[in-house]
């Protein structure tokens, strides 16, 4: 077999397996009785067939990058962070709480701020566990998601549910923090472009910093790190809590760029679905990016072929189910963290 | 009486062909060694002699008929026993349940007829892994005798063995021989294949180099035939001159271990200059001692560098400039999936050679920096943003000894740095320790291979279940050294007192 350049080698992996995903997709559609060539073919002009199709794509897509460049900081650092669904949801309450307060659009950099710090800090509350209580963080991440999911139900039921009670949702927030959408009238924000600084910020600090090294080596042997020098508890936590503050920042951007406000079923699964997209991207922040509009695009055909055929919308979940298992297949057991 | 051979076998593995037309003759009542440097095909020829891996061509013969191994399961019922150097036994089970493992009609009496011949009879009942390694190897070898085995292949069997250990093993394969077994001794180690094979065979590049009757062969010869150029003569370096000071004194440092010993109360002192050696069979606390030193492990006692006490912590002795060479160079020394110029860095990373404000690296710094390394250690290998995983375990060692070499350290703990490394990188690792010593460097050298020990230290100690003996010159008599490896009473105490 002619073997791929070293660079080309991941990506081409990644594709094969999206394509070996969409192949079972096709077959699992054909057993439930549609014909899977033009149901692909309504999926794929749902989400890239004109730009209200591809702004779609891009406003799903830029929670998954930023959830998804946190969770590859945290793969490559060793730690197996499953929690970016409640750092988000701390993020996007962190955001509501400052946005409610603050009500100009000079507080921006500050309300997105509180957002990356809460998530931050829900994620440190895990790397604290393991490393002071040995509690793994496998556990602790998705038990944190829970508590994030049911503080957030019980404050939008609660205190913070607006003014006329009618729906479990707070308050929008000022119309001075909302970020622009540059495509109107498609929901396309600025927010996209956060998530692509985010990636480029995430991959020079990972590769080309000091402190970003000690991470991966963390990531790749534990006793490497500590012969060199590294603390595995303070690297654990610098990985834990960047990949929470990635998450908090994409439910702030979510709050800000979509919502206005926070309410029961604020994320689809967002934070889950980026463990999927960092696999997918191999743990490249960059890879994050193409990986994220993968599954962006992925959620919002499966949400157009339910409306032109009625086929349901759990299809996209089994397609993307098949995505991980086939990107798991082929990359066996190196990507993920031990 | 059987006769086992190999007729023109090959194998490749991807670019590199591990065997290349390889034939051999074993004659029954025969002790056959194998030498070869890593690398050579030695252990890729016994994995086929065992059924593990099919050859790309040539067969097995056995008294002129050709055998077809499926799987290791053949090669046994065929007869090969093969005793890995890594031992394959459960550790939880007995020995009797070890070797009776999978054998569905056990044959009690031929078991007990084995055992008394290894002398193993009193302890089938004993747990595996509660076994000194000695015993452990011989409940191996209980396994393919008790199959009844006519071709015994011992893979690197003195590797982990004390010499008197050693001693017995060898006693033993002549015992086979004369009851008209084969058996394969397969090792890197010239001295013990002359002593104890009656043929020898050489591999080197996967091909058989030369075959001679022991008696007819000379060390050099062998040497030269595994390296494929003459050696220079054994090393007439000068001395290297000692410096008068204690750079590193350990007082009664004492360390838990994880298993086995840990370090009861060891005191010795390293001047600059010197190459300190601290010899022992591995799993007698060297592990403990080298983190101790590195200040990885919390230990108590004293240990000061340079008359100030050395301060705690792995990254504040690392800054002080002690430097480590763990044993398990795959996951304690290298992160194999990151580039050769990161692991060349590793731990310092933070050096001003390369870090730029704001922690960013300097990649033109770093690459000039493992050009420099790479060039002086000869060190092969893809490029410099390849993976280390993608290097030999020799160019893997000798990247590690650079790293650790590369900003003249104090002080450097290197624990069995040349272990699975070719002849060649053994030499390049040994040249590097004595010019950094001639530089000032004081290298403590914890080693199971005692030649290497032997060969470099100025003064050694040995180590045993824990503690360490007093210094003894490099011309120590070996049967003191010997007795001190094996834990021999009246000579610790003799020389064990650590006052």
């Amino acid at each position: 077999m002619a073997r791929l350049p070293e660079a080309l080698r991941a990506p081409a992996l990644s594709v094969a397996a999206v394509a070996a995903a969409l192949a079972a997709g096709a077959a699992v559609l054909r057993l439930a009785g549609y014909a899977p060539g033009p149901a692909l073919w309504v999926m794929a002009n749902a989400a890239f067939g004109g730009p209200f199709a591809l702004a779609d794509t891009l406003v799903k897509a830029t929670p998954l990058a930023l959830c998804g460049v946190g969770v590859a900081l945290a793969f490559r650092g060793g730690q197996f962070n499953i929690g970016a669904e409640g750092q988000m949801l701390m993020g996007a309450l962190a955001a509501v709480a400052a946005g409610l307060q603050l009500a100009s659009g000079w507080a921006m950099p500050l309300v997105l701020a509180s957002a990356a710090a809460a998530g931050g800090g829900w994620a440190f509350l895990a790397a604290w566990l393991k490393t002071a209580r040995g509690v793994s963080e496998v556990i602790s991440t998705l038990m944190l998601n829970f508590i994030a999911f049911w503080l957030v139900s019980w404050l939008v039921h609660g205190p913070l549910q607006e003014a006329a009670k009618s729906y479990p949702q707070t308050e929008m927030v000022a119309e001075a923090l909302w970020l622009g959408r540059w495509l109107p009238p498609t929901r396309l924000h600025a927010g996209v472009f956060v998530a692509v600084g985010a990636a480029l910020v995430a991959y020079g600090w990972l590769f080309f910093t000091a402190s970003g090294l000690r991470l991966r080596v963390l990531g790749d042997s534990p006793q490497a790190a500590r012969t060199a020098g590294i603390s595995p508890e303070r690297t654990a936590w610098l990985a834990l809590t960047l990949s929470g503050a990635c998450a908090g920042l994409a439910g702030g951007i979510e709050v800000l760029g979509v919502s206005r406000r926070l309410y029961e079923q604020f994320s689809p699964g967002y934070g889950y679905m980026a463990i999927a997209v960092a696999l997918l991207a191999r743990r490249h922040p960059l890879g994050v990016l193409p990986a994220a509009v993968c599954f962006g695009a992925l959620e919002v055909g499966a949400a157009g072929l339910q409306r032109a055929v009625g086929v349901s919308a759990g299809l996209a979940g089994v397609v993307e189910a098949f995505v991980v298992l086939a990107v798991v297949a082929v990359s066996g057991r190196r990507d993920a963290p031990a | 009486m059987t006769t086992w051979a190999a007729r023109d076998i090959a194998k490749r593995y991807g670019a590199v062909q591990a065997l290349d037309g390889v034939s051999l003759t074993i004659e029954p009542g025969r002790i056959h060694g194998l030498l070869g440097e890593n690398g050579a095909g030695k252990s890729t020829l016994m994995s086929i002699l065992f059924g593990a891996t099919r050859p790309d061509r040539g067969h097995i013969e056995r008294d002129g008929r050709r055998m077809s191994f499926a799987s290791a399961r053949d090669a046994i019922a065929a007869g090969v026993g093969l005793v890995h150097q890594h031992f394959h036994l459960v550790e939880s089970f007995t020995i009797r349940e070890n070797v009776l493992l999978g054998d569905a009609r056990p044959n009690e009496a031929r078991l007990r007829a084995a055992a008394e011949r290894l002398g193993l009879a009193g302890d089938l009942d004993a747990v595996a892994g509660r076994l000194p390694v000695g015993v452990r190897q011989r409940a191996e070898i209980l396994k393919a005798l008790y199959r009844q085995a006519t071709l015994l292949l011992l893979d690197e069997p003195t590797a982990a063995l004390t010499p008197p250990e050693a001693e017995a093993l060898f006693a033993f394969a002549r015992e086979l021989r004369a009851a008209g077994a084969s058996v394969v001794f397969i090792t890197h180690k010239l001295r013990e294949a002359l002593e104890l094979c009656d043929t020898v065979t050489v591999l080197r590049q996967g091909r058989v180099i030369a075959t001679q009757r022991a008696t007819e062969a000379t060390p050099d010869d062998l040497a030269a035939a595994m390296l494929g150029e003459r050696l220079a003569p054994p090393t007439d370096a000068p001395p290297l001159a000692i410096g008068e000071r204690a750079r590193l004194r350990v007082e009664r440092l004492s360390a838990a271990s994880d298993a086995g010993p840990g370090v009861e109360g060891a005191s010795f002192e390293v001047r600059d200059g010197e190459i300190f050696g601290i010899a022992g069979v591995d799993g007698n606390g060297q592990t403990a001692l080298a983190e101790a030193l590195a200040g990885l492990r919390p230990a108590a006692g004293r240990v000061w560098l340079d008359d100030a006490p050395a301060p705690d912590g792995r990254r504040a002795r690392l800054a002080a400039g002690l430097r480590y060479m763990p044993a398990d160079r795959r996951r304690a020394g290298l992160a194999l999936n990151l580039s050769v110029a990161e692991n060349a860095i590793l731990g310092d990373e933070a050096s001003p050679a390369w870090r730029r404000w704001g922690g960013r690296l300097d990649s033109a710094a770093i690459r000039r920096h493992v050009a420099t390394l790479t060039e002086r250690f000869a060190i092969r290998m893809p490029s410099a943003s390849a993976p280390v995983a993608t290097l030999s375990g020799g160019n893997q060692q000798k990247l590690l000894a650079a790293r650790e070499l590369a900003r003249r350290p104090r002080v450097l703990v290197a624990v069995n740095p040349t272990w699975g490394v070719d002849v060649a990188a053994v030499a390049a690792i040994h040249r590097a320790f004595r010019a950094a010593c001639a530089e000032g460097l004081s290298l403590v050298l914890i080693s199971n291979e005692l030649d290497e020990i032997l060969s470099l230290s100025q003064r050694l100690a040995v180590m045993h279940a824990g503690r360490l003996s007093r210094a003894l010159p490099p011309d120590a008599p070996l049967t003191v050294i010997g007795r001190l490896m094996a834990g021999d009473g009246p000579t610790w105490e003799r020389h064990g007192s650590t006052a």
